[in-house]
């Protein structure tokens, strides 16, 4: 298959729904090989089954930083030690008032939403520099970090340092020509607001206010990933590409 | 004015990283203006000299050496405010680690220490206060020591980066929360501050490197303090006060 992202290896958490497996499929239809990364073993057979020959599922709990590094460092010998694209979109959002929320949700939070993107871009990194490979690595932060989501206090917060972790890591990796960039979405329907999306009206109701008046797809997102992924943004580094049908506008 | 810990007009807060730098400042305009503290670090020395600078200033300053990242800490140096002040009105989350090392070198234990210092002890501290509060049918105010650089990137700092960028995040989010409690959070964002950790080379670059032509004071960011707890800044939360000698413009 050729496309954009022909020849590229991208290594893509959370791959199993949501915005992860939007982007598995679109990097793939752009021509990427892809190392599929989620804990849920089934959900990441089905996906990776459908991209077709050539791309691996790698089942792993990304909250553990030794299954991090067994990522890279299996990716690394899959691809003779040549990885181009690293995206972290794999996340959890634990819904817990701020008067109670407890330090395990807070910490499992943590582990999963900055620990595991930190973990995974430095092994990439240290890869890429070693190798001289001019790559990128996209982010998905979210809008809440700056307009935050009630009872979201731990995913509000998480999102914020990946942002910054972002600008830092490509602030640092920028003089070896690595690109760090991430997408920042707003409402999008994944499995993380299944729960909302069931009762219509409430729903609706608070999208109603949002520009476009309406909700994302994952691969609205997913496209956005591809194209920060893909060698066109070339002079693009640190960015938090906004992608919220206009809600952050007002 | 009546004797430390009377009812006559002061106020209590508790302030984190009161030993040095920034927190001292801190601690001395804090005092000055009406506030006695709950002053807390991991050394008992650093802490008596704070303390006599409290004193000195009209205040009085319980001490608590205390580890941040321990569970325990929050209630602990809550009862000290209640036992020695009787009262809570602020909160000061100050105290911050920053360990310098390229990103691809860096290890994930100074990651967690980070996070675990500079984001989840400011968070469990936040709870702690905001249910004293509500459990008193009262307001209060708190505010967040972040950095300039939970906004811009500087070289060899990422899991500070990361852990700003989230204490940013938090503060909104902990505002949006309990602004209808009648608790405010905000930030104070400081640029290069002069204390005894800065670098000679800073001083004598700062007329260049500053647009205000110096570097910061401790009391400079004191009195940003001061102001967000106060009532003068009653309709403001959620905000990051960047107080940086207009680093950030350039």
């Amino acid at each position: 298959m050729s496309g954009k992202l022909s020849g590229k290896n991208a290594i893509v958490t959370g791959v199993a729904s949501g915005i992860g497996r939007a982007t598995a499929i679109r990097l793939a239809a752009d021509g990427a090989n892809l190392f599929c990364v989620d804990r849920d073993e089934e959900g990441l057979a089905g996906v990776v089954g459908a991209l077709g020959e050539g791309h691996v599922g790698f089942p792993a709990d990304l909250s553990l930083a030794s299954s991090c590094q067994e990522v890279v460092a299996a990716a690394l010998a899959h691809w003779d030690n040549r990885i181009h694209i690293l995206v972290n979109a794999a996340a959890i959002l634990i819904r817990e008032p701020t008067l109670s929320h407890s330090r395990a949700a807070w910490d499992l939070t943590f582990d999963v939403n900055l620990k595991a993107p930190f973990i995974l871009s430095r092994d990439v990194v240290a890869s890429m520099i070693e190798a001289g490979i001019q790559g990128a690595i996209v982010n998905v932060a979210s809008i809440e970090a700056v307009l935050p989501g009630r009872g979201h206090v731990a995913y509000t917060a998480s999102k914020g340092a990946i942002t910054m972790l972002t600008r830092s890591v490509g602030f640092e990796t920028a003089p070896y020509g690595i690109r760090v960039n991430a997408v920042s979405p707003g409402v999008i329907a994944t499995g993380m607001n299944a729960d909302l999306r069931e009762d219509p009206e409430s729903w609706s109701e608070m999208l109603a206010g949002t520009p476009m008046g309406r909700h994302g797809e994952p691969e609205e997102i997913a496209a956005v990933i591809a194209f920060l992924a893909s060698d066109d943004p070339t002079f693009v580094t640190g960015a938090i590409v906004t992608a919220d049908g206009g809600w952050t506008l007002h | 004015m009546t004797g430390p810990g009377q009812s006559g007009g002061r106020k209590a807060a508790i302030l984190t990283g009161a030993g040095r730098g920034i927190g001292k400042g801190i601690a001395t305009t804090l005092a000055e203006r009406g506030y006695d503290l709950v002053i807390t670090s991991r050394t008992r020395e650093d802490l008596e000299v704070t303390g006599r600078l409290v004193e000195q200033s009209g205040g009085s300053a319980a001490i608590v050496v205390a580890d941040l990242k321990d569970p325990d800490t929050p209630s602990l140096l809550l009862e000290t405010a209640l036992e020695r002040h009787g009262r809570l009105d602020g909160l000061v989350n100050n105290a911050a680690v920053n360990v310098f090392a390229p990103f691809w070198t860096q290890s994930e234990s100074t990651l967690d220490e980070t996070i675990a210092t500079n984001l989840t002890a400011p968070y469990f501290l936040c709870q702690a206060a905001a249910n004293y509060w509500v459990q008193n049918s009262r307001g209060g105010a708190i505010v967040n020591i972040s950095s300039a650089e939970d906004t811009i990137a500087y070289p060899e700092q990422v899991p500070y980066a990361c852990s700003k960028g989230g204490l940013l995040s938090l503060t909104k989010v902990l505002a949006l929360e309990w602004g209808p409690l009648g608790i405010r959070v905000n930030a104070v964002s400081p640029g290069s501050v002069d204390t005894e950790m800065t670098p000679d080379v800073y001083r004598q670059e700062a007329p260049k490197l500053m647009p205000i032509g110096r570097l910061g004071r401790p009391e400079d960011i004191g009195a940003c303090v001061f102001f967000l707890l106060s009532d003068d800044a009653a309709f403001v939360t959620g905000t990051a006060l960047y107080a940086d000698g207009g680093y950030m413009l350039q």
